[in-house]
């Protein structure tokens, strides 16, 4: 775990230290916050962060995207990969480490929206309920995205490839909610496997242990998956 | 005969001696000799059954690499194809010529594609036509295609597949996918078996503990209800709908939902007896309730009433005149339809005269006086007021100008029915100024559905009375015209001398009466009883003829099902809402603006633009 963690780390400087992290966070509170105030505010005039909720989850998407596509790739690209697994680390510990340094960095772009529920609390009287369980959505929502992230990255030596790998496969799985217009036990299935039951619930104030355990199952599926693929290309 | 133990340690070793290299070279061209005489390349080999068998296993051995050795040098390439086949003259051995393996061609890769693409698309059609053949056929002609590629690409597969990275992709993908598979499995158990918390302020997704008592009580007695929405694919609602079921089926095992589209299956729902989208119907046994207005304090009333085993009863006065619920259908001043519709609704219709009975049962859940068209007389007045005072549930319908004698009954609850004829001459049927639309009021649980209004044939208005008004009464608007709509006195009902006043006009009202309970009823909350009077100046609405004009059947329907509800279905009401409105001045306005849209992203951009500055 140690191990880990200096990855993690290293990451997280190699991140803070490129234009990637700000770039991203200045376009995702750019228009979040245009959303926000033109929203919720001037529109709506309610003390709810719901529709926040559901454009955060939306703009996780392309986020996952931007922040994963070249964890994996770019050294794979670049050849500082053969140099990473000649060190004594164990392939779930690099993955896990890289995994780590984006969920951070997801983490540091959510910390800045915090000042959402903040304005609302000073100015109206807003129910903390829903507010605590819509960020706890929306992270598990960006840690799912970030593993999914983590493989696409780990499949390619192109960070662009990469990336699209990424978004189609979110854009995709998003866009199987309209599967759920077919009703019975099939749509609530596709429902659920598209996260928008989770990005629903959590929105309104609900907790639900069906959404935490898929979510938590992608997570550690996708990861567990990465670190085969590490480990095919290790003895390739 | 003696061993030489230095050569047969140099055989053992595989060193090979002069003496015995001469001695093979010799015996090169005579390879059957070799094989068969082994004793003849010298004093070690001339006794072999004293030779031990591991040693005569590896002198074996060793001498046929000897003899692979000197061909090797002999011959060069054919040592190989020597290797693999048996051991034959050299002068007569050919080359083995194989056929290369080729990869497939495009169009086998075609067929793969086509393959792969026909079993998903079997697996999807399974999702819309489940008992049909399309997914069968699908899947048979995906099996086929790639069957056909297997069978024409066998040795490429073979050889792919033999190859030591397929084969460790494979027990990688194997165990990936086992992986999944418990994943999946936990998935699923966590499907059937899930908590849920609310963490809402109002607990807005949680039931009331009302609701949760009647879904314990229905798990307890181990009673199946069935709950079928009516609802179209399309209608918006229908994700609230399959939301609220969602939190009864939570919480109880027992009752089964389903939707059906009313679009589709036209019949089913005519059978059923719906005649309003959407609505839910709940079943148990042969009882049922239909609701219309879909809320969880009417899901929960129509579970309590569809569990209702004593029976409630609507008694029709009659003896003065008024219309008969005994009557067919055709007749169109009969009650025949909505007696018909009471008791789907699970009610017993009976009719009672007074003078007869001397008074109103007390077992009469609503009493419904209906255009009476003669006076009552002063005992059934005193006993229609006795059943009152004893928490009865009364409607009355009258005729403009006709109250048959209950003008004092209504005054008591602070009603009075005005001798007019309310007219409108927009919102009309057909131009006919006396067929009025009406409304309902939005906060009355008896018309907050109604959104398409009445229709009122022929109707008086009400007024509020406090004369005589009896203490404790409460009496609220239910029904008013168009701010359109006048009135004319009765006897002057085709003068237009009230056009000029035009306002919306009361024409239902009810009066709820709070009482002190002496008796020792144990199904009402200790110390109170409620007497309901409702009052409609109009009776036309409810006559055959009439009846499924606009909301007219749901208006009566949920006017006696309000009515006779008892206590316990009144006491559930609703989660309400706490206004979240956020009313900021400019100034206010301003800050969050600044902060969440302008300096926000620029302190991200600034912080990046500085270590930028700092790494330079």
């Amino acid at each position: 775990m140690k191990n880990a963690l200096t990855i993690a780390s290293k990451e997280l400087k190699s991140y803070f230290s490129s234009p990637v992290a700000y770039t991203v966070g200045f376009f995702f509170m750019l228009i979040l916050g245009s959303w926000f105030f033109f929203v919720t505010i001037l529109v709506k005039h309610q003390a709810i962060l719901t529709d926040t909720f559901t454009v955060l989850a939306w703009l996780s998407i392309p986020v996952a995207a931007v922040i994963t596509m070249h964890l994996f790739s770019e050294e794979r690209r670049s050849g500082t990969i053969e140099l990473l697994m000649t060190y004594p680390l164990l392939d779930w510990e690099v993955v896990l480490g890289k995994y780590l340094a984006s969920l951070v960095l997801y983490l540091f772009v959510l910390a800045l929206t915090l000042q959402y529920p903040f304005f609302l609390t000073i100015f109206s009287n807003p129910d903390w309920g829903p507010i605590l369980t819509g960020y706890t959505g929306v992270f598990l929502l960006g840690a799912t995205f970030l593993a999914i992230g983590v493989l696409s990255s780990s499949l390619t030596r192109s960070s662009v490839v990469a990336a699209i790998i990424c978004l189609l496969v979110l854009f995709g799985l998003r866009f199987l909610s309209a599967g759920s217009a077919i009703g019975g036990e099939l749509g609530k299935i596709f429902y659920h496997i598209s996260f928008s039951a989770l990005s629903e619930n959590s929105s309104k104030g609900l907790i639900d242990t069906r959404d935490l355990t898929y979510a938590l199952s992608c997570i550690i599926f996708t990861l567990f998956t990465a670190v085969r693929v590490i480990e095919i290309n290790r003895w390739k | 005969m003696t061993y030489d133990p230095e050569k047969l340690r140099n055989l053992l070793l595989g060193v090979r001696s002069s003496e015995d290299t001469d001695k093979s070279e010799d015996e090169s061209s005579t390879e059957k000799e070799h094989s068969s005489t082994p004793s003849d390349a010298g004093s070690t080999l001339e006794e072999p059954k004293r030779t031990p068998k591991g040693e005569e296993a590896l002198y074996s051995s060793q001498k046929d690499r000897h003899q692979q050795t000197d061909e090797e040098k002999n011959t060069g390439k054919q040592v190989k194809e020597k290797q693999s086949r048996p051991k034959k003259d050299p002068g007569s051995q050919k080359p083995l010529k194989r056929k290369p393996v080729l990869p497939p061609s495009p169009l086998s890769w075609l067929t793969l594609c086509g393959g792969a693409l026909s079993l998903f698309a079997s697996v999807i059609s399974l999702a819309f036509d489940k008992n049909g053949s399309a997914p069968i056929m699908l899947a048979g002609i995906g099996i086929v295609l790639l069957g056909g590629f297997a069978i024409v690409n066998k040795r490429w597969l073979r050889l792919i597949l033999s190859t030591r990275s397929v084969r460790y992709s494979a027990n990688v993908a194997t165990v990936i996918a086992s992986f999944g598979g418990i994943l999946l499995l936990l998935n699923i158990i966590a499907y059937q078996y899930y908590y849920r918390l609310d963490l809402s302020a109002e607990r807005i997704h949680t039931l009331s503990p009302q609701s949760l008592q009647i879904l314990a009580d229905i798990d307890r007695a181990g009673e199946k209800v069935y709950v079928t929405a009516f609802v179209a694919a399309s209608d918006i609602t229908r994700k609230a709908i399959d939301d609220l079921m969602d939190l009864y089926r939570y919480h109880s095992r027992n009752i089964e939902f389903s939707f059906v589209d009313p679009e589709i299956k036209k019949e089913l729902t005519e059978s059923k007896g719906i005649n309003r989208v959407p609505s839910v119907l709940f079943e148990l046994g042969d009882r049922r309730s239909v609701i219309t207005d879909i809320d969880e304090q009417n899901f929960t009333k129509a579970l309590i009433a569809v569990r209702e085993t004593s029976s409630r009863t609507v008694a029709f006065l009659t003896g003065h005149g008024e219309p008969s619920p005994d009557t067919g259908d055709e007749n169109q001043t009969g009650l025949s339809i909505l007696k018909k519709h009471l008791e789907l609704d699970n009610f017993h219709v009976t009719s009672i005269r007074l003078p007869e009975s001397r008074q109103v049962p007390p077992e009469t859940t609503v009493l419904m006086i209906v255009a009476p068209q003669r006076e009552l007389d002063q005992k059934e007045i005193e006993a229609i007021e006795n059943y009152l005072d004893n928490g009865g549930r009364v409607i009355v319908l009258t005729e403009p100008g006709k109250t048959a004698g209950l003008s004092g009954t209504l005054a008591k609850y602070g009603i009075a029915a005005n001798k007019d004829l309310v007219l409108d001459d927009k919102e009309n049927y057909f131009g006919n100024n006396s067929n009025i639309r009406v409304t309902g009021n939005p906060d009355n649980p008896i018309t907050k559905s109604l959104s398409e209004g009445m229709l009122f044939l022929n109707a008086g208005s009400l007024s509020l009375s406090t004369t005589s008004r009896l203490s404790s009464v409460e009496t609220e608007s239910v029904v008013r015209s168009s701010v359109n709509s006048w009135s004319e006195p009765i006897e002057q009902s085709l003068s237009q001398e009230g056009m000029e006043k035009r306002e919306a006009r009361e024409m239902a009202f009810l009066s709820t009466r709070k009482l002190i309970d002496s008796s020792n009823d144990e199904t009402k909350p200790e110390g109170q009883k409620i007497a309901r009077l409702l009052v409609i100046n109009d009776s036309s609405f409810v006559l055959n003829a009439n009846i499924e004009k606009f909301y007219n059947l749901d208006f009566i329907l949920n006017s006696v099902n309000y009515l006779a509800e008892s206590e316990q279905l009144m006491s559930i009401r609703a989660a309400g809402q706490t206004s979240r409105q956020l009313n900021l001045n400019p100034i206010q306005r301003g800050l969050i603006f600044a902060f969440s849209v302008v300096l926000t992203p620029l302190f991200v951009a600034g912080l990046g633009v500085w270590v930028w500055y700092k790494r330079k």
